[in-house]
């Protein structure tokens, strides 16, 4: 009923159009740079109007003008915008002046725009140019190394794989971390689970993202601070990112094609022991314990020439390709902007790869002077074939790295190996290859994100606005284990397929005002209303004991045994009140008052209501007359501000009661029962995150040298977090809000134009210091052992400790000083953990009590970086230019988890190369232990340092000088090669330090089990603007 | 200017509608019930009693029975493919407080145990048929039992909790003494499933044979290895009660006990329910078969394999041996592998391994993962009758010829009469092992005779020397996992079993 009473005002709007006359002048005139060259392609629109054009190849523009009255405003990215009055004149020509970062630059906010010399908040701005500096198939990875404060993690390097992004720091221990991201106005959470239909079996979910063109964005702004976010309430706490996709200008019709194709391959792989080296491994192992031997000596021979690389079997060279055509321009009265995508990347591992079509349509039509409609609109589909990796067991990473090298890919026969029981004594794993080629795991997307908008300017500076839009993806995942390989031979064939429909509709009204009390006092109110809901409908079933692989999970009622088939719905509800208030004094104080009252139906029955305001100041010392004296600062301000925001997202239901569904076979019937599963907790409410900002901007030199600096102080309470439960109460937890976490780092960004005219060079960076630590957990409680979340198959118990005073994510385990050696006695306990005598590891003894044992862990790696950064040099020489980015974390460890396998030494999995030099009676090692059976241990040999520098990108580009060359029907020209991750300095011995297996996870940080390896990717693009 | 109006009121209402909605923010349930909508009719007691039931598919509860009940004595090991360290705790007698098999026991027997206190407070108060509603509490109060009697066995002094668990403000329980748990929840639940009908209409569902012999088998472990305890009349008695309702018997064939056909058959007083449709399957097959193998109907993982001791333990005619052992493994791609379990392959078919692995468990056609897990058979109720007839009063006719039954259809001859009271115990004994073989009955046998520790320590001397030291006196009972300790307010690190 709402929705057809919005449509209804949509289409009255649209119906009261109102036409008006005046007396019409037609001016000219050409665009010139500072460098005296034509610009072409810059707005020049009629001030007050949405009448414009762009200039021409040549530089040249043409425009219909109302009266001699008439204001002219020219703006082009890179130059500060101008305005001329026409007067009486027909003919203008201007010269536009280079600018590195305008002040007068638009920001968008939230639920509004407002002069970036005007904000008191934390805002990073991030311009289409730098999102496409680098090929990236999701939009939040163009975020990388970009702004201050935000660290974006590629948890997988997978095509479409998951991507963890932290805005100054993780403010939950147990609820989502990711920021909330604003797509034309459309509010969405990006939980990777919620939107992937299934993952049992297949390794971390797709990005949610993911089917979003990023070639599509016109601006994404990453609003920080409490000041920015709190007007976004119960989502805000985690930072907020907006994106505006691309709208079409009045004048001529620009045509963009854009293409690239790339090359991929792994960056890095590991070297491993070859056939011959393991054998004996294997062989000594089985000495040393007691055993016959494996391989005889004729054999280890033969493996001379005869050893499987397994990461060359499942590494490739794939290649990467997009390919967008965006057509854009537009009347007086309609702009539009259209585009059509396509999207393909090929996995670095065999049969995997991700593709995406997408199409945009965004329409604004003028009806009359006072009332503006438009939409925008995305209707995208992916495909995507994902290998088994990460966690899961059987993976094809940990596989290739794991198998036996004496084995071959394929039998005498032309079979495959199909594992590696083959060698006794080995680990059983599937042969990777087969795993990989045979196994189906595919999820198909469609998503269709939009919204429609009627703006209404009411009166001088009052507009009110409405608009109403959606997004809705429908998904299913396709999951196939035939008989043939290791995944499906237990189960005879196992098919699954999963159906997942997310719909999400989102109505906001807002209402602006402008008002200006003399010339000192200008304000801006906003008023608003918001109302958001999303529903979640799954479908699954599954089957297993296949009498053919033939038809996979096409057919799943082939399959002779059924699995239970589960449904579920889930919905919530966001209804929400918020304004805000921006005024300025005497152009030169600013303040900011937000408020937003949030009412969710996920909390507990007495607390669904949060609110969050926020309050800034603002100073803007440029403004002042003794700081102008100093003839130094081209902007000087200071801002501070603080506020609450909040956080919630812990899944649905989680304060009441509820009965989890069971069965049992009486015989070989199979009855349902109802089994307490969780305790209400009426008292449920928000996290709330109190922030503190304070802001310092700088610019000298005509704003050619430019500093930021920002501090921030966050403390997060009331954390919704489980309360572990003694489980002799029948239940593992209960979800409270207890504890408080802290983040208070510095952020810095700099931009500089060192050299302008012919030859160009721009500088520009960013590095972040977070500091986050663990204030509170429940009552009286000083730490608390996460679960293990390394891979249940190691054995490995707690992981990971969260302890007040510490970094979410602390690594606990033991320490170790090297090999026990010959003579040496260890001390007790030690057996436990595999060290019995010389040639074992040896532990320390951390609290003193004269033995090991598990009390002995510590804190032995943080996951978190002490500092991060991005680092950019633009140079551009006539018509060539080239972009190198730089991008890394410093301080930060990674659990190696790989390594517990690759350091086993005892013939079971394969092992790193270095393991070689293991100890020996006649060559004692102090690294690696002797070649013997040892439990698993979490020590500090498997936590490695995992700060890196990575040459991200580098592009060389040539402009075709279109203009010079007179030709009429070409308006940009631009080839360039780009390298991509070229080089990643760094210590970590795994394929990639930038990784993290669980994906999104709030507190398993830094894990590296069988992820996807990162790529280096050789790419050449040609774009064309006609 | 009336369009003006027009808008202004558009405005508005849109405004009004966008938020007029009753209780918008009260969360909409579709998927799944709150307690609060339930325990009100006869069809949800039964569904709240199957939960109960369920709470024996807890992981490492019947599926892996045998993990600790098998593997943590002298009858198995776990393997040559022995990469689990749970499990090589268990094999190598090396358990800790943080061992997972040990935990999840521990855990997931009290979440059961909850289940359980859930049915029998609420169901009660159900209007309903009285019959059926004392059924099902009593069904209930059997498996409580059953899990208790497991913890006490295991762990000695255990928190008790008797009520469902509905507020988490207190949510502390101290150890209490064994004694306790015997007399406030073992034994009565037990005289009231007692109660039970003789027959139940849902096959598997515990019944008054299944209560008596459970009874019997827990007054027998009350007795413990005190001779001339009274309990052991007791528990004669109550075995000859079930020996007396004329429902249960042994099948003809001991083989025949093990097969799907004869799932929930008259020897079978209880066994832990599996099928394998709707993931409601049992795994412990697959990990008894061997590894590598690609056979017709599973492909082992060779967890669990039978120790030579007990190869050894069978009389040579035996042939109950041809059960618990897998002689022959049928391939998927055709043909056999042969399997000679004493360790000398001479005159087996080729080709032959030389080890033993467990054949009492074999689904020879796909779909596997049917076969229930026995809890209590009618050829323990004999032994138990036999036994605790000797211990009462030395070994009588009725105590012979429950033995010889269990030995005549193992087509071992009768034994010898005339034996003492101290041999006929040893006869009994043995006799328990061959019989009851990876059934997860042999380490509470032995901890209930008291020579757990003595015979382990000659079990690894004989088969494996370096365990031998490995064998400590508190290992008779298991460690309280770390994480209750942790976690329960009314449990300190001193209260757990010494020795850990």
């Amino acid at each position: 009923m709402k929705m057809k009473l919005l449509y209804l005002l949509v289409f009255l709007l649209l119906g009261n159009s109102l036409q008006s006359q005046a007396q019409m002048v037609r001016v000219s005139g050409k665009v010139l740079g500072d460098d005296g060259n034509a610009l072409p392609g810059v707005n020049v629109l009629l001030k007050g109007s949405t009448t414009g054009t762009t200039s021409d190849v040549s530089g040249t523009f043409a425009l219909i003008v109302p009266s001699a009255n008439a204001v002219l405003m020219f703006s082009f990215i890179g130059y500060e915008p101008q305005e001329v009055a026409v007067g009486n004149r027909t003919l203008i020509d201007v010269t536009m002046i280079s600018d590195v970062k305008s002040l007068n630059e638009v920001i968008v906010v939230g639920y509004g725009t407002q002069k970036k010399s005007d904000l008191t908040g934390s805002v990073t701005s991030i311009s289409s140019k730098e999102i496409k500096q680098v090929a990236v198939a999701s939009l939040d990875q163009a975020l990388q190394g970009r702004a201050a404060g935000v660290q974006v993690t590629q948890s997988s390097a997978a095509p479409g794989g998951g991507v963890s992004i932290r805005v100054r720091g993780g403010n939950s221990i147990q609820a989502s971390n990711e920021p909330l991201y604003v797509i034309d106005g459309i509010p969405i959470f990006p939980d990777n689970g919620t939107f992937a239909p299934g993952t049992s079996g297949g390794g971390q979910a797709q990005n949610a993202l993911a089917n979003l063109n990023p070639g599509d964005i016109e601006s994404m702004e990453v609003l920080k601070d409490a000041s920015a976010t709190a007007i976004y309430g119960s989502r805000g706490a985690n930072g907020v990112v907006i994106i505006t996709t691309k709208r079409g200008k009045a004048g001529a019709t620009n045509v963009d094609i854009e293409n690239y194709y790339g090359i991929q391959s792994v960056s890095r792989r590991l070297p491993l022991l070859n056939a011959e080296e393991f054998a004996t491994v294997a062989n000594e192992a089985r000495v040393n314990r007691g055993v016959a031997t494996i391989f005889t000596p004729e054999q280890i021979a033969s493996f001379r020439n005869n050893s499987t690389d397994w990461q060359d079997e499942v590494f490739r060279q794939a290649p990467i390709r997009n390919h967008q055509v965006t057509v854009s321009g537009g009347s007086e009265g309609t702009r539009f902007a259209i585009s059509g995508n396509y999207f393909g990347q090929d996995g670095v591992i065999i049969n995997s790869g991700f593709k995406r079509a997408s199409l945009r349509i965004n329409v604004d039509k003028n009806i009359g002077k006072k009332i503006v409609v438009g939409n925008s609109i995305q209707i995208a589909r992916t495909w995507n074939n994902q290998q088994v990796t990460d966690i899961t067991r059987g993976g094809v990473v940990n596989g290739a790295l794991v198998f036996s090298p004496t084995l071959p890919v394929f039998d005498a026969n032309g079979n495959y190996t199909f594992d590696n029981s083959a060698v006794p004594g080995s680990q059983q794993v599937g042969n990777p290859v087969q795993d990989a080629v045979e196994t189906l795991n595919r999820t198909i997307t469609n998503r269709v994100l939009g919204n429609v908008y009627g703006e209404w300017n009411i009166m001088e500076g009052l507009r009110f606005r409405a608009s109403l839009g959606i997004d809705y993806q429908s998904a299913r995942r396709d999951f196939y284990a035939p008989v043939t390989n290791n995944r499906g031979r237990n189960t005879f064939g196992s098919a699954l397929a999963e159906k997942k429909d997310v719909i999400s509709p989102v109505g906001t009204l807002t209402m602006t005002y402008n008002k200006n009390f003399g010339d000192d006092h200008q304000f801006t109110f906003l008023a608003g209303y918001e109302t958001q809901s999303q529903t979640v409908d799954f479908l699954q079933a599954n089957s297993s004991n296949f009498p053919t692989d033939a038809l996979t999970s096409n057919n799943i009622g082939l399959g002779q045994i059924i699995g239970t088939p589960a449904s579920g719905r889930g919905l919530w509800r966001l209804d929400s009140w918020f304004g805000r208030v921006n005024y300025t004094l005497m152009g030169k104080f600013l303040f900011t008052g937000t408020f937003r009252a949030d009412g969710s139906s996920r909390f507990g029955s007495g607390n669904k209501w949060g609110y969050f305001p926020s309050a800034a100041i603002g100073y803007n010392l440029s403004e002042e007359q003794f700081v102008q004296n100093l003839n130094l600062f081209s902007n000087l301000k200071v801002t501070a501000s603080w506020g609450l925001t909040g956080n919630q997202e812990i899944g649905l239901y989680q304060s009441l009661s509820q009965l989890g569904t069971v069965r049992y076979p009486f015989g070989e019937v199979i009855v349902i029962g109802q089994a307490p599963g969780r305790v209400a907790n009426p008292n449920l409410r928000w996290e709330k995150t109190n922030q503190f900002n304070t802001g310092l901007e700088m610019a000298f030199f005509d704003n050619r040298l430019s500093f930021e600096a920002a501090y921030y102080y966050k403390r997060t309470q009331d954390l919704l977090l489980n309360l572990d439960l003694p489980r002799t109460t029948g239940f593992s937890s209960i979800l409270q809000n207890i504890g408080s976490v802290e983040n208070k780092g510095l952020e810095l960004a700099f931009t500089s134009s060192n050299f302008v005219g012919d030859f160009k060079w721009n500088t520009s960076g960013n590095i972040t210091f977070n500091r986050n630590k663990v204030i509170a957990l429940g009552p009286g409680e000083t730490f608390r052992l996460a679960p293990d979340t390394g891979d249940g198959h190691l054995q490995i118990g707690n992981s990971s400790i969260l302890q007040v005073g510490s970094p979410v994510g602390s690594f606990f385990g033991l320490v170790t000083s090297g090999i026990v050696q010959t003579g040496e006695q260890v001390l007790p306990g030690s057996s436990s953990f595999g060290t019995v005598g010389p040639g074992d590891i040896r532990y320390v003894d951390v609290n003193g009590d004269g033995q090991i044992n598990n009390n002995d862990r510590t804190i032995i790696g943080n996951p978190q970086p002490k500092f991060f950064y991005g680092f950019t040099n633009n140079f551009s020489y006539k018509n060539f230019d080239l972009a190198v980015f730089l991008q890394g974390t410093y301080g930060n460890d990674v659990w190696n988890v790989n390594s517990h396998e690759l350091y086993r030494n005892d013939g079971a999995t394969n092992n790193i190369a270095s393991t070689i030099d293991r100890w020996r009676p006649d060559a004692q090692s102090s690294q690696w232990p002797s070649a013997r059976t040892r439990p698993f241990v979490l020590s500090d040999r498997h936590i490695e340092r995992a700060s890196f520098l990575r040459v991200r990108t580098i592009t060389l580009g040539y402009n075709l000088p279109a203009a010079k060359l007179n030709l009429k029907w070409l308006r940009t020209a631009r080839v360039y090669v780009q390298g991509q991750n070229l080089f990643t300095f760094t210590k970590y011995t795994g394929f990639d330090p930038e990784v993290n297996s669980l994906g999104q996870s709030s507190i398993g940080l830094g894990i590296d089990r069988g992820t996807f390896p990162m790529a280096r990717m050789f790419m050449l693009g040609l774009n064309v603007g006609l | 200017m009336k369009t003006k109006h027009t808008l202004y009121l558009i405005a508005l209402t849109s405004l009004g509608l966008f938020v007029g909605c009753s209780k918008p923010l009260e969360e909409k349930v579709f998927s799944f019930i709150a307690p609060e909508n339930f325990y009100r009719n006869a069809t949800d007691a039964q569904v709240a009693l199957n939960a109960v039931y369920d709470g024996i598919q807890g992981f490492h509860l019947a599926d892996r029975a045998y993990m600790i009940g098998d593997m943590g004595s002298d009858d198995t090991f776990t393997g040559e493919f022995r990469g689990n360290q749970d499990r090589i705790q268990m094999d190598e007698f090396t358990v800790d407080a943080n061992n997972g098999i040990n935990r999840d026991r521990f855990e997931n027997t009290y979440i059961a145990i909850n289940r359980a206190n859930a049915v029998i407070a609420r169901v009660p108060t159900i209007n309903m048929d009285a019959a059926l509603r004392d059924n099902i509490v009593n069904q209930a109060k059997f498996l409580r039992a059953m899990w208790y009697f497991d913890l006490v066995q295991l762990y000695g002094a255990v928190p008790l909790r008797l009520d469902e668990t509905a507020s988490l403000t207190d949510v502390g329980s101290a150890r209490v003494p064994v004694a306790r748990i015997y007399d406030e929840a073992i034994l009565p639940d037990l005289r009231a499933a007692e109660n039970l009908p003789t027959t139940q209409s849902n096959r598997g569902a515990a019944t008054r044979g299944a209560a008596k012999a459970l009874l019997a088998r827990v007054l027998m472990t009350r007795a413990g290895n005190t001779p001339g305890s009274p309990l052991w009349a007791q528990a004669r008695d109550k075995a000859k009660e079930v020996m007396d309702l004329g429902v249960n018997r042994l099948l003809a064939n001991y083989n025949d006990v093990f097969l799907l056909q004869n799932e929930n058959s008259a020897e079978h007083l209880f066994s832990a329910q599996f099928s394998s449709q709707q993931n409601e399957g049992s795994s412990f097959q697959v990990f008894f078969q061997p590894r590598g193998i690609n056979g017709i109907a599973a492909n082992g993982n060779g967890v669990n394999e039978p120790t030579f001791d007990i190869v050894q333990a069978f009389e040579l005619t035996d042939l109950r041996s041809n059960t618990a052992f897998i002689r022959e493994f049928r391939l998927a791609a055709g043909g056999s592998r042969w399997y000679a379990p004493s360790g000398n392959c001479v005159g087996s078919p080729t080709p032959c391994t030389p080890r033993p692995y467990i054949g009492k468990y074999f689904e020879t056609s796909l779909p596997i993962g049917n076969l229930n897990y026995p809890v209590i058979r009618y050829a323990d109720v004999l032994l138990i009758y036999a036994e605790a007839a000797n211990e009462a009063s030395g070994p009588t006719d009725l105590a012979y010829d429950a033995l010889n039954q269990v030995r005549r259809r193992a087509g071992l001859a009768n034994l010898p009469t005339g034996l003492g009271q101290a041999q006929f115990r040893d006869r009994v004994r043995a006799e328990r092992r061959v019989e009851l073989c990876f059934e997860a009955i042999r380490r509470y046998d032995l901890v209930r005779w008291g020579i757990l520790l003595e015979t382990m320590r000659e079990h690894f001397r004989r088969f494996y020397p370096p365990l031998v030291a490995n064998v400590q006196a508190h290992e008779v009972l298991m460690p309280i996992p770390q994480r209750e300790i942790d976690l329960n307010p009314a449990i300190e690190q001193a209260d757990q079993n010494p020795g850990y």
